[in-house]
């Protein structure tokens, strides 16, 4: 009887599943239509694309009416399963733009997971190159990024990677950076730290993994370089009190503390930070703006702190503007850093092929060397272009935590 | 008598070889590097399940610590070949030792433990192997990982493709089912179960138990760290990352799902949890969740593994079959 039970209970939520799916179908059709919709509010560089490609739909489909893979290895389940959904769903809005500007379904995402793991995402990466994508977005982490980059290589198909490890060296071509690398942003916080907050000694709060670790040594090298001084303090990841390091930065007589860890981390520190140390000045790694960090936090823990992050969503630029918009339009949220990177990602990827198309010949390889080849492109995240070590963005925003919202201060270019 | 022992011999044999004849036509059946990668895995998990039946399918002591054991097999290896330049051979000899040197250090403490008190203690055990990775910056790369790992070669033949990689491993399975199969059937295999079903009756038979025990985890240690290193040299890159509780949780799930005890049933399990989780990709946002449903279920209705479950028809149409030839033959 309980067994007859349980395969019913089993059943139903089975069934309960299966419905759930077919909502998600329908969210997805609904999407492309409202992407067609409010093609106003569409982003700059699609709307510069549907100009190039004759008569955004009114004429017959452009170029030779081919379809063209595009794959996406995102987190869709583990530990950042939200921000996995933010980089499906921004690579799908570009996939709506640029079909709807070619008049018919040119492009096609091929999604898969990588289950936020190393071994995930090679797998999901082998799957996506043996489906005949021409070019990869993501995996997001570096060290997924570190994990498939000898397979990209031997397989001659470019991933475009979220990972902002300095461990990404540029050493292999068929790897572009779709966010700034730790060094670039870390050194821009400590940077800050320096001129702004006039820091005559800081706390360094880091996760010991290659994020934190990354971050802090890139922050480290330059207070050694400017003569600040700084007290060291790594924990491991998944840690869940600080409250000894945070009294060590007091006892040293800290003035500011630099955090460079993982979510969660985040907001334990900056709960932390606001019993023992609240006066300190405090500024943070990208994830002090996400609300799946601000949503665990009370207003008086962050409010004043600084973060160098990618993207916010109150920034004034025009073509962040836009995409604000036509996402709000779209998905009726606000996007975060992960929507904006991989939106960029997406773009890039969807004007090499174009360009390879226009030239005659669309392989994996020559989508390869069109992003490496591109022409510099303004995207919410900053301007998109190709530097030696194949990193794609180059710059930052610094953004004031006003209660819980994230103000954008300034964008800071390498 | 010895007829009906030779019949079920060959009936064995014939089937093992029709397995193995399988395994070997896949790479020429399905051309498909994805596939290639996700059945690599499949062997690599295989080799580690195999030992880790010894401890918790055999013994019943629940190991949660076979992350941090694959991970010591993996750096132990790779190090070895990075900062030495040699045969990644002499690296999987390497990862033996280590395995043995892991096996006295959890077997000795499994003497005085048991239960959760056990399982917590290899949970602490994968921990420390990941913050001593993670910290030990200069040694292990830190949590940037290594990368660049030699793969296997021999006489200048590099094992530097998947479908290479694939035979090759299928020659370290064989080995290691092999071995698992002469330990599981030998008076060690019958000391581990009945260690499982009564350790005090052992003991009252003057048998060392922490002897017993401490080869044990030496074996399954073995089978661990030679796993890790399959996987360093497959993947060329590892990382700190990769080695955590989760993984620990999902090798036990693989011997659950095979059944407890038996070789065939860790491999099977090892079959499944890897490959069934690829099949239902095609469901997207779901697939992860059908597949621990089916689990749930399997696990729910048939918990001595999916192995026994289905033999069991099987068995009883043979019972039968007897049952009515023995009838006949008395008539």
């Amino acid at each position: 009887m309980k067994k007859l039970l349980a395969l019913f209970l089993a059943g139903a939520m089975m069934l309960s599943l299966a419905a759930c799916g077919g909502d998600d179908t329908k969210e997805t059709e609904a999407a492309k239509v409202t992407a067609a919709d409010t093609k106003a509010a569409e982003t700059k560089a699609a709307d510069t694309k549907a100009d190039e490609t004759k008569g955004a739909g009114e004429e017959k489909p452009a170029g030779n009416g081919e379809t063209y893979k595009i794959g996406l290895a995102a987190m869709l389940t583990g530990d950042n399963a939200l921000n996995g959904e933010r980089m499906q769903k921004a690579s799908e809005m570009v996939i709506a733009q640029y079909n709807e500007a070619a008049g018919y379904e040119k492009f096609v995402l091929n999604t898969e997971d990588d289950l936020t793991t190393n071994e995930g995402a090679l797998t999901a990466v082998q799957k996506l190159i043996s489906d005949g994508c021409l070019a990869i977005i993501g995996p997001h982490r570096s060290s997924a990024a570190l994990a498939v980059s000898d397979t990209v290589a031997e397989q001659q198909v470019c991933v475009l990677v979220g990972g902002t490890s300095v461990a990404i060296d540029g050493s292999n071509n068929y790897m572009f950076r779709t966010r700034a690398s730790d060094a670039i942003m870390a050194t821009v916080a400590a940077t800050f730290c320096k001129d702004t907050l006039e820091a005559k000694k800081v706390g360094i709060l880091h996760a010991s993994d290659e994020y934190g670790q990354g971050g802090a040594d890139a922050a480290m090298a330059f207070f050694d370089a400017q003569g600040i001084e700084y007290v060291d303090c790594p924990h491991n990841v998944n840690d869940v009190d600080f409250t000894s390091a945070i009294l060590e930065c007091q006892s040293a007589g800290c003035d500011t503390v630099f955090t460079w860890t993982h979510d969660a981390e985040t907001a334990i520190i900056y709960q932390q930070l606001a019993t023992y140390m609240p006066e300190v000045n405090k500024i943070a790694s990208p994830g002090l703006t996400l609300d799946n960090v601000l949503n665990l936090c009370e207003d008086n823990w962050v409010d004043g702190a600084y973060s160098v992050t990618d993207f916010i969503s109150t920034s004034t630029d025009t073509v962040a503007v836009d995409f604000v918009k036509a996402y709000e339009g779209l998905y009726g949220e606000t996007p975060d850093l992960y929507a904006a990177a991989y939106y960029g990602a997406a773009v890039t990827i969807c004007e090499a092929i174009l360009a390879c198309e226009e030239a005659g010949e669309v392989t994996p390889q020559a989508v390869r060397d069109a992003i490496a080849a591109g022409e510099t492109k303004t995207l919410p995240t900053g301007d998109f272009y190709n530097d030696d070590a194949n990193n794609l963005v180059h710059s930052c925003v610094i953004a004031k935590l006003n209660g819980k919202a994230p103000e954008f201060v300034q964008s800071v270019s390498e | 008598m010895n007829n009906m022992k030779n019949n079920k011999n060959m009936k064995n044999a014939l089937k093992w070889a029709v397995v193995l004849a399988v395994v070997l036509c896949l790479p020429n059946i399905i051309r498909n590097d994805y596939w290639m990668v996700v059945f690599v895995r499949v062997l690599i998990n295989i080799v580690l399940v195999l030992g880790l039946n010894l401890i918790t399918g055999l013994i019943g002591q629940m190991n949660l610590g076979s992350a941090g054991i694959y991970a010591l097999g993996a750096y132990s290896s790779a190090l070895f070949v990075k900062n030495t330049g040699l045969s990644p051979w002499l690296g999987l000899l390497v990862a033996v030792v280590t395995g043995i040197v892991i096996g006295l250090v959890l077997g000795y403490p499994s003497l005085r433990l048991k239960g959760v008190y056990f399982s917590l203690t290899t949970i602490g055990f994968t921990q420390v192997v990941q913050i001593f990775l993670n910290n030990m910056t200069k040694v292990t790369g830190g949590s940037q990982g290594l990368k660049s790992i030699a793969p296997f070669s021999i006489f200048g033949f590099q094992f530097d493709s998947y479908i290479k990689s694939y035979y090759l491993y299928v020659a370290f399975v064989l080995i290691a089912i092999f071995c698992a199969v002469r330990i599981v059937n030998s008076k060690w295999g019958r000391l581990y179960r009945s260690l499982r079903d009564n350790s005090d009756a052992v003991e009252m038979s003057g048998i060392n138990i922490a002897d017993v025990k401490v080869k044990a985890f030496i074996a399954a240690a073995i089978f661990g760290t030679v796993a890790g290193a399959m996987y360093a040299h497959f993947y060329g890159y590892i990382s700190p990352s990769t080695y955590t509780v989760d993984i620990s949780m999902n090798f036990v799930l693989m011997l659950l799902v095979g059944g407890l005890g038996s070789v065939s049933g860790a491999m099977f399990g090892a079959v499944i949890v890897t490959i069934l989780p690829e099949l239902l990709r095609g469901l997207g946002n779901y697939y992860l969740i059908t597949f621990y449903i089916i689990i749930f279920l399997g696990i729910l209705f048939f918990p001595n593994g999916w192995v026994e479950a289905a033999s069991r028809p099987i068995k009883k149409i043979i019972a039968k079959r007897k049952k009515e030839e023995s009838a006949s033959g008395e008539k």
